[in-house]
């Protein structure tokens, strides 16, 4: 699959409203990916997926680290909800945004996971997933 | 030749700030003093180091004294401003020493009978020492035209000024003695108010307000004091600041009040007995963090030495301005304790029992004095600051060692019938205690549960309820039954209890005070009958709106008869305040020490059930 | 020791990505790694988002009001020594309205840790722009962009004379629990700004933004000596291009403030009376009332 069918696919399963807005979700939940995910890992990766996403990998560390969780790799995707420039409409405690951006910060995320598990290889599939933190590993698989 | 006075007479000095008014006038009220006689000392000063005039008052008698008094006898004038300023407060037959070659106006002071002094102060001051050791001669003098030996002034110089050199002391007592001998020469024995040192020489302490306050929290065991310099309240981290080591009391002069409050919070919540002293506007910056004790039920101490305002108004001056502004500070409800010593001796008992009650009910206890409290001097017996009765209460706690191994058992606050939580400390067992100045449940962590803060609150305002059982009553000074009664708190019963006991003595009306020491929680229903039988009811309060008189007929209903407020940062005299009930009986000074002794009864209103 | 015993049983009501999280856990793992336990040590924190974070731990925990954590903490470290303190809040509090008292703790120098929460953004007020927000962010309170410059803390701190300055990222939990063990075990106060992503009002400074301009100090130059106060000056002052995490500043030897309270050395009368059951010694004070005579 090229860049621009991985971002259709991306697109219409989420719903999304532009195609810069689903660049930006995809950009973000590769660049988390980048994070847990060991260099050496990227080798064979790039005969499978688009240059384009092969970028947003190239942060990889050589040794991630041990304690990236869940929340942080929510935390990437979290930036892609338009949230800013509304005043304050709410009584102080209970923000709609907030409150359901983990939500939609989850959903972004398995509308990507399910594009790139059909896009890669069964090896790569297993073992993406298996560097994932424990609740995004499990979204990833459920993806 | 007129009849002598002995032992009843007001000295003045007066002079520039950097003229060392202050200081000379405290050694001389300590040479007075050690010969067993009874003092008032007031300062009077303006917000600046060196300029501007200032004057120290010393009223002498035998009996103690409550209170300073117009008029003065004697004004020892370092300017010629000084004469001009306080012309008026001169008693007829008095003096006024001042030294060669000022240019002053003596038409009016001789048509009193005033006589004007001029020595050569100055020539003897550069003759024997220096300019600076002027006020010395003037002293010098005064004790000659007194009658007062200049021995026990020379001890009071060797000591104060030997602690820097023995020259200095030798050419200071010299030239004392040079002032004196010249002034001897001049007075002889004609001046007709006398000082007469007493027979015996009791032994007494000269002290202020702030010094019993913080000899108070001393032994109360305060361990931690917080500050940032404001006048009047400074003195009491000074004090405590200067302890030896080995009393162990840190004292930390912070950046800001904000600093200081909440640094004496988080020694507090620690365990120690912590206190923060200041002013109104320091008090003002600190209100935030009295809430945030308020709802964290940390116990602290709060000194707030009022003066006059608002805003920077008067820094140097006296008034009782703050009253409704400490008991509502801060947003939000929650219990506090307010509570104002009226004398020197309360302040030494408010030092110590506010720790008491902030420990108890887990709350902030603000003791209010002002100026003329905290820094006016009165002699005090010995046995006024009694140790022995320092009593300690904690109260409810927590022993750590009985929270151990109970990290989720232990509720820091846990709800209660009388509102209390037994307390325990961070640290001091393995139970681990959380503390949000958001509402929280029982173990201290942050809920806006709706059933759990009507609980917490309840809780929290229930303890206010339970203070108040343990607050004092109002007290009735005088004979039971009076034509008048003052109603007053604070510094300002020491001139009322004065003013009615010359208004009993001089018979015709028959007048006693009721003061309220602790203001809240009030002792509302005794502070209400004990209103309720009085005749007539004037208010003194030294502030514009009536304060007192607002709290009590917001808490009693019952509405003042008469209101004598003061505002002008002067504190009020008992001559004063006769006058403005219009009971002013001459002079204001032919009330003998003899005729005053029959008033001296005291005694609680307590409620009759 | 097991970070877990850390864990209390509250809920959390931070967003979801939000780098607080980061930090929650990577103070923990400092905490299970020194062998501290809960009772042993006080977080104190102010108001903000962050400073929700006592309230998410099993420890000591003080959460006050805006601003004031620093001298609530010098205070409860004066008067216990033995009590780890840690001070959590976020960079409105600690730069902003704590302005003052973060300045003279610098040069106070108590045995505190002070972890910033540092997103450069108001969160709790959702999305003001705060002392750190650069200059032309544009937020509810600045439509026309931020006029004023950003304040730089490690440059302040280390002008205001703080004994040890470093910076974190939330996007690096294992450099940041790191960061936390060298800050207490610094004997004085210890700066750590940690450079956290506000994922719901901050659309400038994310993780991503933060990642592609950080560098590890340590692993980008092993020379680094963060003894010298000329080297960590001119690091503090890298940001825009590149910004250095680590440790910048840390100067050993130093004594801190209780170190030099007299009142405060063994067997003092204070630790006698810190506790709620110990009485003073009235027959010392006595001696007092001489020098009112």
């Amino acid at each position: 699959m090229d860049y621009e069918g991985f971002l259709d696919s991306v697109r219409d399963d989420g719903g999304f409203r532009s195609r810069e807005e689903t660049k930006s979700i995809v950009a973000n939940v590769f660049r988390a990916i980048a994070e847990v995910l060991p260099q050496k890992h990227l080798e064979g990766l790039s005969d499978q997926l688009p240059s384009e996403l092969m970028v947003y990998l190239r942060g990889a560390h050589e040794e991630p680290d041990p304690y990236f969780d869940e929340h942080l790799f929510l935390g990437w995707v979290v930036s892609t909800i338009d949230a800013t420039g509304e005043r304050d409409k709410t009584t102080g405690g209970l923000d709609l945004y907030a409150d359901y951006s983990g939500d939609e910060a989850m959903r972004r995320c398995r509308c990507v996971f399910k594009v790139l598990k059909s896009t890669v290889g069964a090896d790569h599939r297993t073992s993406i997933g298996s560097f994932l933190p424990d609740g995004i590993s499990a979204l990833y698989q459920s993806a | 030749m007129t009849e002598k006075t002995v032992n009843d007479l007001s000295i003045m000095i007066g002079g520039d700030a950097g003229q060392g008014v202050e200081s000379s006038g405290a050694g001389f009220c300590l040479a007075l003093a050690r010969t067993g006689l009874q003092l008032f000392a007031l300062q009077d000063y303006r917000s600046q180091i060196c300029g501007g005039h200032n004057f120290y008052e010393i009223r002498i008698s035998d009996r103690p004294l409550y209170s300073h008094r117009e008029p003065i006898h004697v004004l020892i004038a370092l300017t010629p401003e000084s004469v001009a300023l306080h012309l008026d407060s001169i008693a007829p037959g008095g003096a006024v020493i001042l030294p060669e070659k000022f240019e002053i106006d003596e038409a009016p002071l001789k048509e009193r009978g005033i006589s004007v002094d001029s020595l050569p102060l100055m020539k003897i001051a550069e003759e024997h020492g220096n300019r600076l050791m002027l006020n010395t001669a003037a002293l010098a003098a005064t004790a000659a035209l007194t009658g007062f030996p200049l021995e026990y002034m020379e001890q009071v110089i060797r000591e104060n000024f030997g602690k820097k050199s023995a020259e200095l002391a030798d050419t200071n007592v010299a030239v004392a003695r040079a002032a004196h001998e010249l002034a001897m020469e001049r007075f002889g024995e004609d001046f007709p108010f006398r000082i007469e040192p007493p027979k015996k020489a009791t032994k007494r302490m000269l002290m202020n307000g702030n010094e019993a306050i913080a000899l108070g929290a001393l032994a109360g065991g305060c361990r931690f004091v917080s500050a940032y310099p404001m006048t009047p309240g400074t003195s009491i981290i000074e004090f405590l600041s200067a302890l030896p080591h080995e009393y162990g009391v840190v004292a930390k002069h912070a950046e800001d009040e904000i600093a200081a409050v909440c640094m004496a919070l988080g020694a507090s919540f620690t365990g120690a007995r912590a206190m923060t002293p200041t002013s109104g506007g320091g008090f003002s910056l600190m209100v935030e963090a009295v809430g945030l004790a308020g709802m964290t039920e940390v116990p602290l101490v709060l000194v707030d030495a009022q003066r006059g305002g608002p805003s920077t108004g008067l820094p140097t001056r006296t008034e009782q301005s703050d009253l409704l502004f400490t008991i509502h500070a801060s947003q939000g409800e929650f219990p506090r304790i307010v509570t104002a010593p009226t004398t020197i001796e309360e302040c030494f008992e408010a030092g110590w029992r506010a720790f008491n009650l902030a420990d108890k009910y887990q709350c902030p206890v603000i003791i209010m004095t002002d100026t003329f409290l905290a820094s006016s001097l009165r002699t005090l017996e010995m046995d006024a600051i009694d140790f022995g009765r320092v009593v300690i209460d904690r109260g409810a706690t927590v022993k750590s060692t009985d929270v151990d191994g109970e990290s989720n058992g232990y509720l820091r606050f846990r709800f209660s019938d009388d509102g209390i939580s037994p307390r325990a400390l961070p640290g001091r067992g393995t139970a681990t205690i959380t503390a949000a100045s958001d509402e929280h449940d029982e173990t201290g962590h942050i809920t806006e549960d709706s059933d759990n803060r009507v609980r917490m609150m309840n809780k929290r305002m229930q303890k206010l309820e339970t203070a108040r059982a343990e607050m004092k009553s109002p007290i009735l000074y005088g004979p039971k039954d009076a034509d008048l009664t003052l109603v007053c708190w604070g510094s300002t019963f020491g001139a009322c209890r004065e003013a009615v006991d010359e208004i009993n003595a001089e018979g015709g009306s028959s007048a006693n005070v009721l003061r309220i020491i602790d203001l809240w929680p009030m002792r509302e229903e005794e502070v209400r009958e004990a209103l309720e039988s009085c005749k007539r009811r004037v208010l003194v309060e030294q502030n514009y709106t009536a304060q007192l008189g607002k709290l009590i007929r917001m808490t009693t209903g019952i509405e003042m008869d008469d209101t004598l407020t003061k505002f002008d940062g002067r504190p009020f005299s008992p001559p004063e305040i006769k006058q403005r009930l219009g009971l002013e009986a001459g002079s204001g000074n032919e009330v003998g020490p003899k005729d005053l002794q029959r008033a001296d009864q005291e005694y609680v209103v307590r409620r009759l059930r | 020791m097991d970070p877990r015993i850390y864990n209390a049983p509250t809920k959390n009501t931070w967003c979801a990505g939000c780098g607080d999280f980061a930090i929650l856990r990577a103070l923990k793992l400092a905490l299970a790694e020194q062998v501290i336990a809960p009772h042993e040590v006080l977080v104190v924190s102010g108001i903000g988002c962050g400073s929700k974070l006592p309230d998410y731990m099993n420890v000591n925990g003080f959460m006050t009001i805006h601003g004031r954590p620093l001298p609530v903490a010098t205070g409860a470290a004066l008067a216990n020594p033995e009590l780890k303190v840690v001070v959590v809040n976020g960079d409105g509090d600690s730069y902003g309205i704590g302005g003052n008292h973060f300045l003279h703790t610098c040069r106070r120098n108590p045995n505190i840790t002070h972890i910033v929460e540092n997103n450069q953004v108001y969160g709790l007020t959702k999305g003001q722009y705060s002392p750190t927000s650069d200059k032309g962010y544009v937020t509810t309170t600045s439509p026309d962009g931020s006029m004023e410059m950003a304040l730089n803390p490690l440059a302040v701190a280390l002008a205001a004379g703080s004994t040890f300055v470093a910076r974190g990222f939330a996007g690096d939990p294992k450099q940041m629990a790191q960061l936390i063990v060298a800050g207490m075990q610094h004997n004085g106060y210890a700066l750590i700004d940690v450079l956290q992503p506000c994922v719901t009002f901050n659309r400038v400074n994310t993780y991503d933004w933060y990642r592609s301009r950080i560098y590890k100090l340590d692993e980008m130059d092993e020379t680094y000596d963060p003894s010298s106060s000329e080297a960590a000056w001119e690091k503090a002052h890298e940001w825009e291009e590149r910004i250095p995490t680590g440790i910048l500043y840390n100067r050993e030897g130093i004594p801190t403030y209780e170190d030099q309270v007299i009142q405060l050395r063994d067997n003092s009368p204070l630790k006698g009376t810190l506790s709620l059951w110990d009485d003073p010694r009235p027959e010392q004070y006595e001696s007092l009332k001489e020098q009112f005579v």
